[in-house]
């Protein structure tokens, strides 16, 4: 029954061939080093590109956002009052404090995350730079440095200072009743991923202790200037998209060539923006997995399809929130989370990570640290939503 | 995409089964006469049945039937069909809930009630088949009724429809009845069952439940409290205990988030002397009571070794 619909449907509506429709898919060389660095999630080079988030209004050229922190310094002058930024991961909180930059008096210590801190043999070290101080022997006898003038820290992704488990929270712990210690004498900016926020403030109540904002998402215009603003220089084509619906190839088999790219272009921008969700980086992971190779100064792209993750079984789902939770996590710190056996929980990581779910990060002192990849972080949050009964954003 | 199709023909093909006899009153009622609602139930069942053997036997008993063949051939089929129909409901509704457990409660809920719908639908169909034109039958049938109100039976039936209705607990909901505890598996017209932890199943007649009192503890929610007690030496030192105790439980991934989490501290001085440290807490799905406990149990008392409170 189905053949014989499908042959009426070809007799009547014959379906237009692709080399007709497409350009051919040169030879292409894999995408240059200098191309693909360019894509990098590194922080934007141009802070300014992250700025203009969904709902904000700009103001004398600044974004809301910009606005927030403006205010944030005054409420820290007028009481004390520490910042906490949170949001998605991924969606350029670093990028957005380094636009701040200019608006926060010197001197600015930037304490950027280079993975988890486990003691407070690793963390003092962490707050001396901090402080300015050449050499302190505890938390408490650094809380007591006096700066010359008054300073800003903003220490990234606090979420890297504690672990799930009995004991895991007395190192944040220690930091809040440090930055409390200090608050008047240092403008304290923490940002931390909105996942861990919802969790640690259940925990610990942590947004008692700050004045907290939510960076949200960029808008859709903001993701697709920064896209192109990275792309400059390069040409684009078009290639067959990895998912085509009969419709629409009939659609593109009416219009001229130059139309056709045209609205290939448009169906790919929906796609992309429609995936990354307000979030740069993924909006950059969806980019480089659809650049198949650059020639001759044009880039090659070609709309990847979106597979649905398949169905993950509990315990997995509970190691990649945990995974989640804390931003990364090393395979013995994941052991020690859920009091795994060693050989359950290796099996559950090389698992998560065999599907594409975790992705290894850069090592960090010959530790080696497991991430959610960002492919999936939407679809994990509805997982945790659907499934945990996890009610976030 | 096969599958959805699949999916919407069996809800085509189920709304058709349930409102078929209701497009029969439909046209029944702008007629002056009552139509032989018996050569028309005839028609639709010869249109079932395939090939042409069995239209002879079925003209023959179309035009000549008696209450007897109509009884004997109208009850089983109508029957048969309602309850091949809710057996497809359930497992419709069962699918449904284990696809999301934000609205595993409702579906759950809804169950019961579309069973309870396609059954009064079934037997207002056969009473208007049979009854229309033997109003003998229902003479009969009430007698019958009367004969046996004081059975057991009709009180079953009639707790499994109070049941339905007041629905004091629901499918999924954590009860304790007659010193069972455990979920409820199914709240059919006759029995409740329950699945108890150790995984047996407890039929309990719905009269009993109607005559003695019942326990809820999760009351159509989705999640429900679970009270883990930690015992130590009465000399125990009871902020430490308790911290981790707290720890303990803020740190199980079987945890509701967003409910509070209590720590209680509690002496008791009977056969032995003892500080027990009681943990009120929410688990994120009624599934998970038991594994929390677990969890919770483990990690503290694995703390609690470390930290030399046992000693």
């Amino acid at each position: 029954m189905k053949n014989a619909l499908e042959w009426i449907q070809e007799k009547i509506f014959p379906e237009p061939k692709d080399e007709d429709l497409f350009p051919p898919t040169p030879n292409l060389d894999e995408l240059p080093g200098p191309y693909t660095d360019r894509f990098s999630l590194n922080p934007a080079r141009e802070p300014s590109e992250v700025l203009g988030r969904a709902g904000d209004e700009v103001e004398n050229g600044k974004g809301g956002e910009l606005k927030v922190i403006e205010n944030a310094l005054e409420q820290w002058k007028n009481h004390g009052i520490p910042l906490l930024l949170e949001g998605e991961s991924g969606v350029g909180m670093t990028s957005l404090l380094q636009a701040a930059m200019p608006l926060l008096p010197e001197p600015v210590v930037f304490l950027e995350d280079k993975g988890r801190i486990t003691c407070r043999e690793e963390l003092l070290p962490v707050l001396t730079q901090a402080m300015g101080a050449e050499k302190a022997e505890s938390l408490d006898a650094l809380a007591h440095v006096e700066p010359g003038a008054p300073r800003v820290v903003v220490f990234e992704n606090v979420e890297r200072l504690f672990l799930r488990r009995i004991g895991g929270y007395d190192l944040l712990q220690d930091f809040l009743l440090f930055v409390n210690a200090t608050r008047k004498k240092v403008f304290w900016v923490v940002t931390i991923n909105d996942y861990s926020f919802y969790f640690l403030n259940h925990a610990i109540k942590l947004a008692d202790n700050f004045s907290s904002k939510k960076v949200s998402c960029l808008s859709a215009d903001k993701i697709k200037a920064a896209i192109m603003k990275r792309n400059e220089g390069f040409r684009m084509m078009f290639l067959k998209p990895e998912k085509l619906s009969r419709r629409y190839k009939q659609r593109l088999s009416k219009m001229d060539p130059e139309s056709r790219q045209a609205s290939l272009r448009e169906n790919f921008f929906g796609q992309l923006l429609e995936f990354a969700g307000g979030n740069i980086s993924r909006a950059i992971i969806y980019w480089l997995a659809a650049a198949r190779g650059v020639k001759e100064g044009i880039v090659h792209l070609k709309a990847p399809a979106i597979v649905k993750p398949q169905e993950v079984p509990l315990e997995e789902l509970l190691v990649l929130e945990a995974v989640f939770l804390h931003t990364s996590l090393s395979f013995e710190e994941v052991e020690a989370v859920f009091h795994h056996s060693s050989y359950n929980g290796r099996l559950l990581l090389d698992r998560l990570l065999s599907r594409g779910w975790l992705y290894p990060r850069s090592p960090r002192s010959g530790v080696q640290e497991y991430q959610v990849n960002f492919w999936f972080l939407h679809e994990l949050k509805e997982l945790l939503k659907n499934k945990l009964n996890r009610k976030i954003s | 995409m096969r599958r959805k199709k699949y999916l919407w023909r069996l809800s085509a093909g189920l709304a058709a089964l349930l409102f078929g006899p209701l497009s029969l009153f439909a046209q029944e009622a702008g007629e002056e006469q009552p139509s032989p609602t018996w050569e028309k139930f005839i028609e639709g069942l010869k249109k079932l049945i395939p090939g042409n053997l069995e239209d002879d036997f079925l003209d023959t008993i179309k035009e000549d039937s008696g209450i007897l063949i109509e009884i004997l051939i109208a009850i089983p089929v109508v029957f048969l069909v309602t309850y091949l129909l809710t057996r497809v409901l359930k497992w419709l509704v069962f699918k449904a809930a284990a696809r999301s457990t934000q609205y595993q409660v409702q579906w759950l809920r809804a169950y019961p009630v579309l069973r309870l719908l396609a059954w009064v639908l079934a037997i207002v169909y056969l009473l208007q088949l049979l009854m229309g034109e033997h109003w003998e039958i229902l003479v009969f049938g009430l007698l019958i009724m009367l004969a046996y109100a004081g059975k057991d039976g009709i009180k079953d039936l009639l707790g499994g429809l109070w049941l339905t209705i007041e629905r004091p607990f629901s499918v999924g909901d954590r009860i304790t009845v007659d010193g069972y505890y455990g979920e409820v598996a199914d709240i059919g017209l006759r029995a409740t069952t329950i699945n108890t932890l150790d995984d047996s199943k407890v039929a309990v007649p719905n009269s009993f439940i109607l005559g003695n009192s019942i326990s809820n503890s999760t009351s159509g929610k989705n999640y429900c409290m679970v009270v883990t007690e930690l015992w130590l030496p009465i000399t125990v030192d009871v902020q430490r205990a308790k911290r981790i105790a707290y720890e303990a439980a803020i740190s199980s991934p079987y945890l509701n988030l967003d409910k509070s989490v209590t720590v209680l501290a509690l002496d008791y001085f009977r056969e032995e002397l003892a500080t027990v440290i009681q943990v009120k807490a929410y688990v994120l799905a009624r599934q998970y009571e038991k594994l929390f406990q677990s969890d919770v149990t483990e990690a503290a008392k694995q703390a609690f070794r470390e930290e030399g409170l046992y000693s």
